[in-house]
């Protein structure tokens, strides 16, 4: 893939971020991928992709304040930005231009025998 | 109180992650860990231990590496040491390095348990033998009295020297005790006999070794009166054990020894085992006035040990120096009594800490540990080169990743301690096969059961000193062989590394490095190789050795008849019976009976004047080893008959005495004349005269490499019948066929005698065989596994070494150079290091050749011995020559454009 355009779990882990607004951390992305993918993912994965794309600068993170819930332990936050709407944007036109013509997928191309 | 994480897993969070990231992850984890747990707490539970043993979370601890916190974040210290947590790290990385290379690790931890192993199984070994405990209380306050013999040595006492000690050391001693090796015949109260082996000991022996009974009571003086001594016994704790089940209603009940009941009065401890030797334990411990039953010539016996403990507050040294007072006293007073003696009465006192066998035997034995020691040490510097060699072609092979490490900014000393703890793991894996394989080993050695008529059992399972020794052994090879390596390895000078210019030629150091491993290998593998070499030869030469007698089949029965059961008459009507019905078996050719077979234990002395011959000057009267023999005793054992005549069935009791010499006997008082008609005088009077009517071929009597030793044979019929005897018989039957007829005529003529040993000649023998056989066993067995450890450990190093060499060989070959050229410029450089290490190596094999020659191990070879000496190099260098020819050549072989890319 060219630079700039982040691979398929980054997409995930984006979208997933974009989703979450104002309440993006690992376990709520994590989430969120589970359910709407219906994989399951280890939290490294989503936290190493996060740290990836920070550094890349398609997200921020800042520390919230520690909440009881988590055993007094704070939420590192995640923030998509433009840099990163961007990277979804141009991935998707990617896509979209691979998929065009095609049917939309249920069909098998090669049927039949031989 | 809401469910929490497994502890366990949580602390390993812990320590995986920087605490700047940790407070986020675990947090995370934790909230889905109480979500689940709402469900199911256990399905919750693996959940978490999942994602904590996840390696996404490893890849996240170096992604996070160098990251700048984020806004809002504080450094906090975190929880324990840096120093622990990097250790923790290097630990992990080592481990996942370890397992990303199977083949290199398995051959590393093969490589160090081969040479860990023998190390734990002689450690094992030396330490049963030489530092077991007695059990004693206070060894230091114990101590044993022994007689010196003229020439220095340290003997046993006659029954007299009790009484002088006991009398003469009472300000010292508190208690004295007169204590000697007993085997006995024992039956069970189930109808079976079996010989035991024990002591018989007067009644203050078990205060002074200070040992308290662990069931009933020990023996006391009471039992052992002179005038009322009782017929009660002690038994040995594992005797105890192993026969009666450790029953303790044993107590008090009877048990039958040599035809009489004896109480069981008590069981000894299981700290201690008797005052036999390590390893062989007593079975029974029985009053010594009760030798009147048991073996009425004991007091004569003179094979008394003395055992003493010395008074609260007295020095050992004068307690030493009292012994020798006392000797002097009495030296004085026989001197009064007899002004023309020579001989000298001595006793020296030696303290029980300061022995480990006897004061005699532990010189040699000590120095067979020590050879032992030397060449297993020598075995795991062998393998502790290979490592090293390993370790090194690795640390090159990674030079480029410790480039990028020290570009990256880690620092040297962190690199350098990674690779420790890395060789650290490697040596604590070698370390456990190790000891598994070292265990194994000693087992098989101590299964192997010398060919002595007693169990010997030693204590050779792990043990504390035996860990410890264990782990210092791995520790280091790891520091010592693991660094250098690594120091090695961060050497490489890192930009060249980078644009891989530290060629395949590797730099001038690190060929340096690799050829004193190579070389080194050479040598010690050499004088490995030269020992075992030597120690084979060795039995070979023991076992073509010419022993003075026939060592074809025969069958060697011993018989023991009991005293209590046999008067003198009886047992020589016995021993008539018996001899005349084994000679009428038509499948007997030759049979006879001796009191003592040659190379067997057990001695009699005889002492006489010689008319016209004085005796040594140290000495009053001349002495000579005997044994008593049957008539026809010399052609059954294939003894050559010299000069004069053997013994006949008229050599009876009444006929005139007669005896036999050894050739070394006669010449050694009649050089250069027949000692045939010659006489010796055994009584001052002459009453008793014995003639001299034979001469024959000197036997080996105690040992194989002994010299031609001066023996007298007397005849059977003329003095008091034995007890004790062996029958000799061959026949044109299988020997152990002879031997089961000898036993069933034994049986037949009395059913009340009992059968010590039924076997072979072979099996007698074994014996005599057993320490040169099982020494060069063990040494073959150490020669072949440094040579296995050499070959691995050569061909790794150099094949190595030429593949890096493969760039710079494409290149001449690709200008035009011959193969063969090529090939033998790599050659050259072997054979270099390989003639240098084999020159060390066979100066080495000359000095431990020196050693082992002064120790008086080998048999038949000198221990300069050529061609183990020449061998040994030879054959290391073929190896050594193989390991560098075959790469060489297959390097040579390869297209040299391929060559040239290659890196």
């Amino acid at each position: 893939m060219a630079p700039g355009i982040p691979s398929d779990f980054e997409q995930q882990v984006l979208l997933a971020v974009w989703r979450r607004a104002g309440d993006a951390y690992g376990a709520s992305v994590r989430d969120e991928i589970e359910s709407r993918t219906g994989r399951s993912v280890a939290q490294g994965a989503v936290y190493v992709t996060l740290m990836r794309l920070e550094k890349k600068g398609f997200v921020r993170s800042r520390l919230s304040d520690p909440t009881p819930v988590r055993g007094g332990k704070a939420k590192r936050l995640f923030e998509i930005l433009p840099a990163g709407m961007e990277g979804l944007r141009v991935a998707r036109t990617a896509m979209d231009r691979l998929w065009d013509g095609l049917p939309s997928g249920d069909a098998h191309p090669v049927e039949g025998g031989s | 109180m809401p469910p929490r994480p497994p502890i366990l897993a949580r602390a390993l969070l812990r320590a995986l992650l920087p605490d700047d990231l940790h407070e986020a992850v675990a947090g995370d984890l934790e909230e889905r860990f109480r979500d689940d747990a709402r469900v199911d707490e256990r399905a919750a539970r693996r959940s978490y231990w999942r994602d904590v043993l996840s390696p996404s979370l490893l890849e996240l601890r170096r992604e996070s590496r160098g990251m700048p916190l984020p806004p809002g974040a504080s450094p906090r210290a975190g929880r324990g040491d840096g120093t622990m947590r990097s250790l923790m790290s290097d630990l992990k990385f080592a481990a996942r390095t370890l397992m990303k290379s199977p083949g290199f690790t398995a051959v590393a931890v093969l490589s160090l348990a081969l040479g860990i192993g023998p190390n734990t199984a002689i450690f094992s070994l030396v330490n049963a033998v030489l530092f077991q405990e007695w059990g004693v209380e206070e060894p230091e306050r114990l101590v044993d009295i022994y007689t010196l013999t003229d020439d220095g040595q340290y003997f046993y006492n006659a029954y007299r020297n009790f009484e002088l000690i006991e009398e003469g050391t009472a300000d010292v001693f508190e208690q004295v005790t007169n204590h000697s090796v007993f085997s006995a015949r024992l039956e069970a109260s189930t109808g079976e006999t079996e010989m035991v082996l024990g002591e018989i000991v007067s009644g203050t022996y078990f205060d002074v070794m200070g040992v308290g009974a662990a069931l009933g009571r020990t023996l006391l003086p009471e039992d052992d009166a002179e005038d009322d001594p009782q017929a009660v016994v002690v038994l040995g704790h594992h005797y105890w054990e192993s026969r009666y089940g450790a029953d303790p209603s044993i107590l008090g009940s009877e048990i039958r020894m040599n035809g009489r009941p004896y109480t069981v009065v008590g069981v000894a401890p299981e700290t201690f085992k008797g005052r036999l030797a390590p390893g062989i334990g007593s079975d029974f411990w029985v009053p010594l006035q009760m030798y009147h039953h048991l073996d009425p010539y004991k007091l004569n016996r003179g094979d008394f040990t003395i055992s003493a403990r010395v008074r609260a507050g007295v020095p050992p040294g004068q307690a030493l120096a009292a012994v020798q007072t006392v000797a002097a006293r009495e030296d004085a007073e026989r001197q009064a009594r007899n002004p023309d003696r020579r001989s000298r009465f001595r006793l020296v006192g030696v303290q029980l800490s300061e022995v480990r066998l006897h004061p005699g035997a532990d010189g040699v034995l000590t120095r067979m540990a020590i050879l032992l020691f030397v060449a297993v040490g020598l075995v795991l510097l062998v393998a502790c080169v290979n490592l090293a060699g390993f370790l090194l072609s690795r640390a090159s092979d990674r030079r480029k990743e410790m480039a990028v490490r020290v570009a990256m900014g880690a620092g040297r000393g962190a690199i350098v301690r990674q690779l420790v703890v890395e060789s650290l793991v490697l040596a604590g894996l070698g370390a456990g096969a190790g000891l598994a394989l070292g265990q194994l080993a000693v087992r098989a050695l101590v299964s192997v059961e010398p060919p002595l008529p007693i169990p010997v059992e030693l204590e050779v399972g792990l043990n504390m000193p035996l860990m410890l020794f264990t782990a210092g052994a791995a520790v280091v090879a790891a520091v010592v062989f693991g660094l250098t390596p690594a120091l090695e390895a961060t050497r490489a000078p890192t930009a060249a590394t980078l644009r891989d210019e530290a060629g395949s030629s590797g730099g001038r150091r690190k060929v340096g490095a690799r050829g004193v491993l190579v070389a080194s290998q050479m040598a010690l593998s050499t004088v490995l190789l030269f020992g075992s070499l030597l120690f084979v030869r060795s039995l070979q030469s023991a076992m073509s050795m010419d022993l003075g007698f026939a060592t074809r089949e025969a069958a060697v029965v011993s018989i023991q008849t009991a005293p209590a059961e046999f008067s003198p008459e009886e047992q020589a009507t016995f021993n008539e019976e018996l001899m005349r019905r084994i000679r009428a078996q038509p499948a007997v050719q030759s049979a006879a009976i001796t009191n003592r077979m040659p190379l067997d234990l057990g001695v009699n002395n005889i002492a006489f004047d010689i008319p016209g011959v004085e005796p040594p000057p140290n000495q009053n009267r001349h002495v000579l080893e005997t044994a008593r023999v049957g008539s026809a005793y010399f052609d059954a054992m294939g003894i050559e008959l010299l000069d004069g005549r053997a013994f006949s069935d008229a050599d009876r009791e009444g006929a005139p005495p007669v005896a036999v010499l050894s050739r070394a006997a006669a010449d050694r008082y009649w050089p250069g004349e027949s000692a045939v008609g010659k006489t010796l005088l055994p009584s001052t009077d002459g009453s008793d005269a014995i003639t001299i009517v034979g001469v024959v071929g000197n036997a080996k009597i105690w040992s194989l490499g002994e010299a031609p030793f001066p023996y007298l044979y007397r005849p059977l019929a003329q003095g008091t019948a034995p007890q004790t005897y062996t029958v000799v018989a061959t026949g044109n039957v299988p020997a152990g066929e002879l031997a089961g007829l000898v036993r069933s005529e034994a049986l037949a003529v009395d059913t009340r005698v009992f059968m010590t040993e039924v076997g072979t000649m072979d099996d007698h023998l074994g014996y005599a065989y057993f320490l040169p056989r099982m020494a060069a066993i063990v040494l073959s067995l150490i020669g072949l596994l440094a040579l296995a450890l050499a070959c691995m450990g050569l061909y790794g190093m150099v094949s190595y070494n030429v593949s890096r060499r493969t760039r710079e060989m494409g290149i001449r070959l690709a200008l035009g150079a011959d193969r063969q050229r090529v090939v033998t410029m790599v050659l050259q450089r072997g054979v270099v290091l390989v003639g240098a290490g084999a020159a060390v190596g066979v100066a080495g094999s000359i000095a431990l050749g020196s050693v082992v020659g002064s120790g008086s191990f080998l048999l038949g070879v000198g221990a300069l011995d050529t061609p183990s000496l020449l061998a040994a190099p030879v054959v290391l260098s073929l190896v050594a020559g193989l390991a560098t020819y075959l790469p060489a050549r297959r390097a040579s072989r390869v297209d040299p454009v391929r060559a040239l890319r290659s890196e």
